[in-house]
């Protein structure tokens, strides 16, 4: 009876640390992402007058801005940067949305760093999305940043739910 | 006697088993525990928290909402933003559900060169969008103007487009799909060591297709005390309309 005992409890116990263990070791922001690859497309090469901010130069600012708001001790990972008019922009990723401010022809460096984030990982999200309780439909996969070359302010920024592999440019 | 204390042993060591289990089963709702806390209560790494302050307008049963509008005047004295960004915003939910939008409004502090700076005073839109995440655009052709400088944003759909305009200039366009479920206007932080004193939303309107612009809520400028929470005062005049005002989120 006794035996039976210590191997029951003994069970329960290993139960609780392993179930335990588990949750302990699994990410948090283990959900899938859907990736999109555009390396089969080649964009033109486009030259910056001197004194313009270097690509290095922009993907190390966007690479630190990523590195915000993060919790459970993620890593900023594979950035990527090319150069791209504003309406090249808008034919390949913002699809639903456009500023008629911005010339198409406008010069930007396109930086994406792929980093999960959840609703309160973001920047910015809106009253009816905190109240959500559905918040798992707000997760993204990766930041981007369209940064003025001339200046390096960042014109537009935000979070892709899909993860974007950037043409290859010239 | 012996017959009854082994009894209660055996009924104590069952009852320390339903305890143990009773553990196990709780943990998953322990897991999930810190989550909740950072969100109400907390901030990630002691880097604070987003919080808002906001009233809203929504159907229950789907009406044909296509637009919104606000008055915003610049906050004066403007808001002391010593950690990223504040902003003054109205926000248009699309597609007749509140997990898509188009937004528009003043923003004290944005990204410029890898690093916030906390001094610099734009306009801006955004979208969000279940399918394809979230994007900020900062709007550099309309001046923000000095503080206490009056500016009315308005997100109405049009020819197959949510069109965003700024004092009648049209600025930006959404193709996401009609209606709004929800309309809110507040106010947006990251960090509660901002100090927005000051949000004066007026002539807060929504837009009834076919129809035309009904108001929506009086706005009184909301209070600030020392520990930052933020409190909008808001009435509902048009109770047919939906949703009463809120106050502060957190």
């Amino acid at each position: 009876m006794k035996k039976k005992k210590i191997i029951l409890v003994s069970f329960v116990l290993a139960l609780i640390f392993s179930v335990g263990a588990i949750m302990i070791a699994t990410p948090r922001n283990s959900k899938s992402s859907e990736v999109k690859d555009l390396s089969n497309i080649t964009l033109p090469s486009h030259d910056l007058p001197k004194g313009y901010f270097a690509k290095e130069k922009v993907i190390e600012g966007a690479v630190n801005l990523s590195k915000r708001h993060l919790s459970h001790e993620q890593i900023p990972q594979n950035p990527q940067c090319i150069l791209i008019t504003y309406g090249e922009y808008l034919k390949l990723f913002e699809t639903s949305f456009a500023s008629l401010e911005i010339p198409n022809d406008k010069l930007f460096y396109l930086v994406t760093v792929d980093v999960d984030r959840e609703l309160e990982e973001r920047e910015t999200f809106s009253p009816s999305a905190e109240r959500s309780t559905h918040k798992e439909q707000f997760i993204t996969h990766q930041d981007f940043y369209l940064i003025d070359p001339e200046n390096g302010d960042v014109v537009g920024y935000g979070g892709n739910v899909i993860k974007w592999i950037l043409p290859k440019q010239k | 006697m012996k017959g009854k204390m082994n009894f209660n042993k055996c009924r104590k060591s069952k009852l320390l088993i339903v305890l143990l289990l009773l553990v196990v089963l709780s943990l998953p709702l322990f897991s999930n525990f810190p989550d909740r806390f950072q969100r109400i209560c907390s901030g990630y790494s002691g880097s604070g928290v987003h919080y808002d302050a906001y009233g809203y307008i929504s159907w229950i049963i789907p009406r044909n909402w296509s637009g919104g509008k606000v008055t915003f005047t610049n906050p004066n004295p403007d808001y002391s933003v010593t950690s990223e960004r504040a902003n003054h915003t109205i926000w248009v939910t699309t597609g007749n559900s509140t997990d898509n939008w188009v937004e528009t409004g003043y923003s004290k502090g944005w990204n410029v060169n890898g690093s916030f700076d906390s001094g610099v005073r734009t306009l801006y839109t955004a979208r969000n969008s279940s399918a394809q995440g979230y994007a900020v655009y900062r709007v550099t052709t309309i001046s923000p103007g000095s503080p206490g400088t009056t500016h009315t944003y308005e997100i109405l759909y049009s020819g197959g487009l949510w069109k965003v305009y700024i004092d009648g200039s049209y600025v930006a366009y959404s193709n996401q799909p009609l209606y709004a479920k929800e309309i809110d206007v507040g106010l947006e932080s990251r960090n509660y060591s901002n100090s927005c004193p000051r949000v004066y939303p007026t002539n807060i309107q929504y837009y009834y297709e076919g129809q035309g612009w009904y108001s929506f809520g009086q706005a009184n400028p909301s209070t600030y005390t020392n520990n930052s929470y933020y409190y909008f005062q808001f009435t509902n005049p048009n109770k047919d309309s939906g949703v009463d005002w809120n106050y502060f989120g957190q």
